[in-house]
């Protein structure tokens, strides 16, 4: 038996070294990777018919075959990716093309000691402009390919449910917005659910897009009135717009909404807000008003902050800008800071407030101790880059990317070192490295937990239905 | 027993027969449309994807063969085979109890059940091989006679059922407790069986993500259906269309129902064929729905895949594209040959063609449409898409605009010209929509002024309207209307009009199809 399958498997011979870089899908060539990461299965795009790849480090290596696929066993790669912790891996691929043996250039996968946090949630939705059908929330163990669906909107009577986020990256603190007759905000505290109604008279809408403040007491939101409109050329498709927006602190604990009239004006746009990694301010995207949709290309919003009293419940009286949308004729969206307090990372469009669409948009990076700003040119592509989550060691961050087609957002997961340099980022790797090819969902929202969710559909459904 | 007896499984054949005739000539194209509502992908990452749901073998073998229904005969040949083979089924397992021509009886009708059942639009032929993955189940159950063996068999068969069967299961029980009854025995461990059966769905309904009553009738979504001749029509519109068999669709589009998708689809083939104003006038027209459909988020998946078409033609493939994303969103599966198909049209058009790539990678492994994909792939294309390419790039917007909504086709028409002023089929929808809504300000902002060249007969009499309106001189009428008769016939259809003292009776005879008398008589519906 062992010896049919030794001869079934097709072994390099007559080996010509080539100069083009194997066509592999996705792109894993050079990037950084954590130790923990799933093993990174990739195929060739050619017209390939064998496949030896050694991945070979200073003390370890691995070789597998295959046909067109290269899938690597999960317990030889957490071997060799612990083995080789801190250390740089080459990749050589000898592919039989056309009766012919080809030896690609080598590459590199350098592994970093630093942990990627071992979850990612995000939600799971066709790009279908402002509607859904099926939606599902999952939560992907990135060390394994194993994912759980945490929220699935066929037990929910079909709503919509959208922007589960963790706070501090811990899956006992966690929240997202179930929408429907009997929906709200469904609020996990340590396994504990509750469903919250983040909205009262003075608000325009209920809570849309928040974070967690550090202590877990409390939660800063918007709450926008959402207009979807459509683009006539190219692929530019859809944009999206706020006709009001304004900004709400949650107090969980004593069950109020705490408004602010800085953060409440109606000459301004205020959304996207989210805390500082020691909960002392609050840092936000705001744009004077403008006629839309006709001045929407003149809709830039800034980056501000302003400052929070977590022991009082109280917003600060000073709005400071740190980014000055008119000055860099721009708009910035999404921002986030890193849990160890050092940067800011957020996305820059041409204008607008729904950068997922805009092809042009980036993502940047604020050093908030020096104000130096990177373009972060090895994370960004010619798509948009954009909403992003970090890891709790404030070493990774994902973020959602329409590379490669334009039209389906992946979670790709890049590194910073130290020093503040990024490696180049790489896609979630699946089990299957076709699968991209033929999911017809946008893994949307990637958001980063070192520990799993303490619930499942069922609860939530239960939860949804009133069954607490 | 009665030597006839082993005969009379033959009577199924021409009741297999009579299930094809009836399939070929009362819902053809609901069996295509089917088939463009599902997508069979030969690739392991799919193929797996039918193990997060119960009925594993009816699904993949009920899309398996759906992928067969790309014309009306194939289509119908599989379908009577397969409720043949359900039919017999049934009849094997009644056989074990009843004589040969009286087990025909509850055979043919659970066969003409299934018949009716099918003729629903968004019922899965994977239902089907449920109820026939039941029937099978017993039969290779029945004949076991160790009695230890058999009821270890049964509760074997009911999970094994569930995960390849789905509701099939409750079939395979069915006929293991009339059997039970019948023989009297295992009467105790029958009870156990149908008690597990009931059970079995609510537990794997937790790792199947389905609710309870979704758990025990998946994959059925009806109990009864009947045929519907007028969605079998609009159904075959559409795929004529689709098609462009702008003839077929005239066809279909008689007789006259008053019905918007009918209107919408009538105006389309015209369109294309640049006769949109020459008979607008000559069929039910309910206003602006006549010509764009519109979407929302409360739009049925038809009317979603419906809206596409005519955005298609007209080159504005971000309403297309949004229409067509919707129709695959909303339908049955998810999927579908026809909504791939047709995003990857719009992206080799829009030349995004890492995403047209996408489209055409998922094409490329299916049984019926790789060759299709191949001819389209960016640099590869054949000589007919290169020229198709070109042909449909002229009329794409080559500047930008926002709609606030996908009603706001004016805006879109506009654009449209504004980028190719050679849109014909654009220039025709804008001008017949402001007709049509008798907003005459609007069309004769939009009409092109060509002082000396004959428009169209609606064009000219909407013309007319508003040169009379403003008191135009004699050869300002000349001048732009050019054609004489349509003067005179204004002169006649005024002078009925007020001879008359405005009864439309008088007026509908000799003028009924005229642009004046729905400006004056008809109403928005």
């Amino acid at each position: 038996m062992l010896l049919v399958c030794t001869a079934c498997t097709s072994h390099p011979k007559q080996v010509t070294e080539v100069s083009e870089p194997a066509p592999i899908y996705p792109d894993y060539t050079n990037v950084t990777i954590p130790y923990n990461i799933a093993p990174l299965n990739f195929l060739l795009r050619n017209e390939v018919s064998a496949l030896q790849v050694t991945v070979s480090g200073q003390q370890e290596s691995l070789t597998v075959h295959g046909s067109r696929k290269v899938c690597f066993p999960l317990r030889k790669w957490k071997n060799l990716l612990e083995a080789e912790k801190g250390q740089t891996l080459t990749v050589t691929i000898t592919a039989k093309v056309e009766g012919k043996w080809l030896q690609y250039p080598t590459f590199t996968w350098k592994v970093v000691s630093e942990k990627l946090d071992s979850f990612l949630s995000y939600r799971l939705i066709e790009p279908g402009y402002e509607v859904w059908n099926t939606i599902q929330l999952c939560e992907r163990n990135i060390e394994t390919f194993e994912e759980k669906v945490i929220a699935d909107n066929n037990l929910v009577d079909g709503n919509c449910m959208n922007c589960h986020i963790y706070g501090k990256q811990n899956g006992n603190l966690s929240l997202f917005h179930l929408r429907g007759k009997n929906g709200g905000t469904i609020l996990n505290r340590n396994g504990v659910l509750r469903k919250l109604s983040l909205k009262n008279d003075q608000m325009v809408s209920g809570a849309v897009y928040g974070d967690f403040h550090p202590s877990g007491r409390y939660g800063v939101f918007s709450s926008n009135i959402i207009i979807p409109a459509y683009h006539a050329q190219n692929n530019k498709r859809l944009e999206v717009y706020d006709t009001v927006s304004d900004l709400v602190i949650a107090d969980f604990d004593n069950n109020k909404m705490l408004i602010s009239p800085q953060t409440a004006r109606k000459e301004v746009f205020e959304t996207f807000p989210t805390f500082s990694a020691d909960g002392n301010w609050i840092y936000y995207c705001a744009s004077p008003t403008v006629e839309l949709p006709d001045s929407l290309h003149q809709l830039h919003y800034s980056l501000c902050r302003i400052a929070f009293d977590a022991e009082k419940g109280e917003w600060g009286n000073h709005i400071d800008t740190l980014w000055n949308a008119a000055e860099h004729h721009a708009s910035v969206c999404f921002p986030k800071a890193s849990p160890d307090g050092r940067y800011l990372l957020y996305s820059v469009a041409d204008y607008g407030t729904f950068p997922i669409w805009h092809r042009e948009t980036d993502l940047k990076l604020m050093d908030l101790q020096t104000g130096q700003i990177d373009s972060l040119p090895t994370v960004n592509s010619d798509r948009s880059d954009t909403y992003h989550s970090w890891s709790s060691n404030s070493r990774w961050f994902v973020f959602a990317s329409k590379r490669g087609d334009g039209q389906y957002g992946k979670p790709y997961f890049a590194y910073i070192s130290p020093d503040g340099t990024a490696g180049k980022p790489f896609v979630l790797p699946q089990k299957d490295p076709e699968h991209y090819d033929y999911t017809f969902k946008s893994y949307n929202i990637p958001e980063l937990s070192s520990t799993p969710v303490p619930f499942n559909a069922f609860d939530i459904c239960r939860i949804y239905q009133g069954h607490e | 027993m009665n030597k006839t007896h082993k005969y009379s499984w033959l009577t199924f054949i021409p009741a297999g027969i009579a299930c094809f005739y009836f399939y070929l000539h009362t819902c053809p194209y609901h069996l295509l449309h089917k088939e463009q509502t599902t997508l069979f992908v030969y690739a392991s990452d799919v193929l797996y994807s039918y193990l997060n749901k119960p009925a594993v073998l009816s699904c993949l073998t009920g899309d398996y063969l759906t992928q067969f229904f790309r014309t009306p005969i194939t289509a119908s040949i599989l379908m009577g085979g397969i409720m043949l083979v359900l039919g017999l089924i049934c009849y094997a397992v009644f056989r074990k109890w009843t004589n040969g021509w009286l087990a025909i009886i509850p055979a043919i009708t659970i066969m003409s059940w299934e018949v009716m059942r099918s003729c629903g639009l968004l019922y899965p032929l994977s239902s089907t091989i449920s109820l026939i993955g039941g029937g099978g189940l017993f039969l290779i159950y029945d004949p076991i006679k160790n009695r230890y063996l058999r009821i270890g068999t049964v509760f074997f068969g009911i999970v094994l059922g569930y995960w390849l069967f789905g509701y099939g299961v409750f079939i395979f029980l069915l006929f293991v407790l009339i059997s039970s009854l019948i023989h009297k025995r295992n009467r105790l461990w029958s009870c156990l069986a149908a008690t597990m059966t009931i059970v079995l769905p609510g537990i794997c309904s937790k790792s199947y993500l389905l609710t309870y009553s979704q758990a025990c009738q998946y994959p059925a979504t009806s109990w009864w259906g009947t045929p519907n001749p007028l969605y079998e029509r609009l159904i075959g519109l559409d795929i004529e269309a689709e098609a462009g068999h702008w003839d077929k669709v005239r066809e279909l589009s008689f007789p006259e129902e008053h019905i918007s998708a009918c209107s919408y689809y009538y105006n389309l083939a015209n369109a294309v064929e640049n006769k949109l104003p020459d008979r607008l006038i000559d069929y039910y027209q309910p206003g602006a729905e006549g010509l764009f459909i519109p979407i929302s988020s409360s739009s049925s998946y038809l009317s979603s895949l419906y809206a596409n078409e005519v955005w298609f033609h007209l080159g504005d493939m971000t309403m297309a594209e949004h229409a067509t994303i919707l129709g695959m969103i909303f339908s049955p599966n998810h999927t579908g040959s026809r909504m791939v198909k047709r995003l990857a049209e719009i992206n080799l058009i829009n030349r995004d063609e890492e995403v047209a790539m996408k489209y055409l990678r998922i094409l490329s492994k299916t049984k019926f449409y790789s060759q299709w994909a191949k001819d389209r792939i960016p640099g590869k294309e054949s000589d007919s898409v290169k020229r198709w390419l070109k042909e449909k790039r002229a009329f794409i917007p080559k500047t930008d605009t926002i709609r606030t909504s996908t009603t706001d086709v004016v805006k879109s028409l506009r654009l449209l010209l504004a980028s190719n002023p050679e849109n014909e089929m654009a220039h025709d929808y804008l001008l017949c929509l402001h007709l049509l809504a008798k907003n005459l300000p609007a069309f004769i902002e939009d009409y092109p002024k060509q002082p000396g060249k004959a428009p169209k007969r609606l064009y000219a009499e909407a013309l007319m309207i508003d040169l009379v309106r403003h008191h135009a001189s004699g050869k300002e009428i000349q001048e732009t209307i050019v054609d004489p008769t349509v003067v005179q016939d204004f002169k006649e259809y005024t002078r009925l009009h007020r001879q008359s003292k405005g009864d439309p009776q008088a007026l509908t005879g000799k003028f009924g199809k005229t642009y004046w008398y729905y400006y004056h008589f008809a109403q928005n519906q």
